[in-house]
C-alpha cells in the first residue's frame, strides 16, 4: 500500500515538473521567485526586476510548439490569444514588445547575452548559472 | 503714457502670469537637458523598431424612412511604430491616413494625422513619464484601442466619442502601472486643451487628467477618471473628436462665444474570463459657464449654461468555438438642451454582432443595428436600421 503512495507521489511529482518549463534569466536576484511571479511577466504585468533594472522577454516564434506551452502555461490559454495578448500590450503602449527568436536553443544564446532578460525552456535545459528555480 | 490695458485691476494678474511663464520656461529648459543626458548615457545600445499597419473596410446597408442605403467605405490606414530605444527610453506613434469625402476623381483626397507621437522613459513600475501626443486615458475605450480597429469589439466605436470624449492629449503624462498585488495603475496629465491644435495653445491654462484603475484579475480592469479643461470661445480644435453635427459651431444659432467649463467623469469596467468577455462605459459631464467670462457675452445664460450629460455604452461577449463571437451592444447618449457646447439629443443604439477571427492579424464583423431616440431635441435621433460588415486587419 505504501509502496502505491511512493508510486502515485512521484508520478504527480514528475506530472507538475512537466507543466513547468524551466525558467533562465540573466539577472541576480535576492528573493525567492514564484512561478505566479514569472506568469505576471509573461503576460506583460511587469516591466522591471525588484532591484528596479528592466527586463527584457524572449519568446520563441509565434509557430513553435515552445511558444504554445508558454500561452498555455502564462496566459492558460491558446498561442493565437497569447499573440493576441502581446500585440494589444504593444499598441497600447504599456508595454515593451517581447524578443522574437527562431527556437529554444537561440532563447539561451541571447538570455546568455543580454543581462536582464528571461525566457521559459519546454524541451531543452538551459546551463546550471542561468536557471531560476521557483517556490 | 499709460497703456489701455494696464489698469491697476489687470496689472496684478499680469505679473502672476509673467512668473508662472518663466517658471514653465525653466522648468521647460530643466526637463529637456535631463532627457539629453539620459539620453546621451544610454544612446550606444542598439533600438529595436518595430512597424505594423492597421486597417479597416467597411460596408453597410441602411433602411430609414422606407429607403435604403447601401455603400462600401475606405476606412483608416493606421502606421503604427514603437521604438525601444534603450532599455528605459521608448518611442510610439500612430499615423493614420484617411480618406476625405469628397466627390470626383480629381478631388480623391486623403487627410494625414498624426494621432499618437509620444517619447517614454521608465524608472520603475510605479513611475514613468510620457511627452507628446498621446489619446487621453479617461476611458478603457480610449486607452486601450485607439486607432486599432483589430481591436474594437464592436465595429464602431461608443456615441460618447463624438460627444464629450477629449480623444487627445498633447502635453506630459506621469504614469504608473502593476503595482501591488491589485495592479494598480495611475495616470495624471496636463496637456493642451481642447481649444488648441497639434501647433498652438495660445493659453496659459491647461487640461488635466486624473485617472486610476486596478487590475484586481487576469484580463480585468476597473477604471474611473476625471478630466478638466475651459473651453475657449466655445471652440474645439483637434484634441477634442467633438464631430461636427453634435457641438455649436461659429456662426450656427445656439453658438456663443463664451468661455465653458467642461468636467467629464468616467467609469469603465472591462472583464474577459472563460467564454464571457464584458465593456461597459459611463461618462458623467457636466458644462458651465466660466468664471472669467466677458458679463456683456453671459446675460441671461446663468441657468442655460449649466449642464449634466451622461452616456452610457455596454457590450458583452460569448465565444462560441475558438474564433468565433457572437455579441450584444448598447449604446446610450443624453445631452440637456442647457448645455452650450454640445446639442441636446438623447440617441439610443442597440446591436447584435458575429465576430470571426482568421488569425490573430484579421477578424471580420457582422453587425445589425437599431437607432432610435428623442426626436424633438436639436440633433434629431435617426429611426433606423443598419447592417454593417467590417473586415479590420494588421501587418507588418
Amino acid at each position: 500500500m505504501r509502496a502505491h503512495f511512493l508510486l502515485l507521489f512521484l508520478g504527480l511529482s514528475l506530472f507538475c515538473d512537466a507543466q513547468n518549463p524551466e525558467v533562465i534569466v540573466n539577472q541576480e536576484l535576492q528573493d525567492a521567485v514564484t512561478s505566479d511571479d514569472i506568469k505576471s511577466i509573461f503576460i506583460g504585468e511587469q516591466s522591471f526586476w525588484p532591484n528596479g533594472d528592466p527586463l527584457c522577454v524572449v519568446l520563441p516564434r509565434s509557430q513553435t510548439d515552445s511558444f504554445e506551452q508558454t500561452a498555455q502555461w502564462a496566459l492558460e490559454s491558446d498561442g493565437f490569444e497569447y499573440q493576441k495578448l502581446w500585440l494589444s500590450l504593444v499598441f497600447q503602449g504599456r508595454s515593451n514588445a517581447p524578443v522574437f527568436v527562431k527556437n529554444e536553443r537561440e532563447i539561451i544564446e541571447y538570455v546568455q547575452d543580454h543581462p536582464g532578460c528571461i525566457g521559459l525552456l519546454h524541451s531543452i535545459s538551459g546551463p546550471i548559472e542561468l536557471q531560476l528555480p521557483l517556490l | 503714457m499709460k497703456h489701455p490695458e494696464s489698469s491697476e485691476h489687470s496689472h496684478a494678474p499680469k505679473e502672476v502670469s509673467l512668473r508662472m511663464r518663466l517658471w514653465l520656461q525653466k522648468c521647460a529648459v530643466l526637463t529637456s537637458s535631463i532627457w539629453l543626458l539620459a539620453l546621451s548615457a544610454r544612446s550606444q545600445e542598439q533600438p529595436v523598431t518595430q512597424l505594423h499597419m492597421f486597417g479597416h473596410m467597411t460596408s453597410s446597408v441602411e433602411l430609414e424612412d422606407d429607403g435604403y442605403l447601401s455603400e462600401f467605405t475606405l476606412g483608416e490606414h493606421d502606421f503604427f511604430v514603437q521604438s525601444k530605444l534603450t532599455s528605459r527610453f521608448s518611442f510610439l506613434s500612430e499615423t493614420v491616413v484617411g480618406p476625405v469625402n469628397s466627390m470626383g476623381h480629381g478631388n480623391a483626397d486623403y487627410k494625414v494625422s498624426i494621432e499618437r507621437a509620444r517619447l517614454k522613459y521608465e524608472y520603475r513600475e510605479w513611475l514613468s513619464l510620457i511627452v507628446g501626443k498621446m489619446h487621453s486615458p479617461v476611458n478603457y475605450w480610449n486607452d486601450v484601442y485607439h486607432h486599432g480597429r483589430l481591436f474594437f469589439p464592436t465595429i464602431d466605436r461608443p456615441q460618447s466619442f463624438g460627444t464629450s470624449i477629449p480623444i487627445h492629449s498633447l502635453g506630459m503624462r506621469l504614469q504608473g502601472q502593476n503595482i501591488g498585488k491589485f495592479n494598480f495603475g495611475y495616470d495624471l496629465v496636463v496637456s493642451n486643451g481642447m481649444s488648441s491644435n497639434d501647433v498652438q495653445d495660445n493659453s496659459l491654462q491647461k487640461s488635466v487628467t486624473a485617472a486610476i484603475h486596478v487590475k484586481p484579475e487576469k484580463q480585468t480592469r476597473i477604471s474611473l477618471s476625471a478630466y478638466y479643461d475651459r473651453i475657449n470661445d466655445n471652440m474645439v480644435g483637434t484634441h477634442a473628436g467633438h464631430s461636427g453635427p453634435f457641438h455649436y459651431n461659429m456662426g450656427e444659432l445656439g453658438w456663443r462665444p463664451v468661455n465653458l467649463s467642461f468636467e467629464l467623469y468616467c467609469f469603465s469596467f472591462y472583464r474577459k474570463k472563460g467564454n464571457w468577455e464584458i465593456l461597459l462605459e459611463t461618462t458623467l459631464n457636466r458644462t458651465s459657464l466660466h468664471k472669467e467670462n466677458d458679463p456683456a457675452l453671459t446675460v441671461g445664460l446663468e441657468e442655460l449654461g449649466k449642464s449634466s450629460n451622461t452616456t452610457a455604452y455596454l457590450y458583452t461577449g460569448r465565444k462560441l468555438g475558438n474564433r468565433n463571437q457572437i455579441y450584444t451592444l448598447l449604446d446610450l447618449t443624453d445631452y440637456e438642451d442647457r448645455d452650450l457646447h454640445i446639442k441636446s439629443n438623447q440617441l439610443s443604439k442597440f446591436g447584435l454582432g458575429w465576430q470571426h477571427e482568421f488569425s490573430p492579424f484579421l477578424k471580420s464583423q457582422i453587425q445589425l443595428e437599431r437607432y432610435t431616440g428623442d426626436q424633438n431635441l436639436e440633433v434629431v435621433a435617426p429611426e433606423k436600421w443598419a447592417f454593417r460588415v467590417r473586415i479590420a486587419y494588421c501587418l507588418f
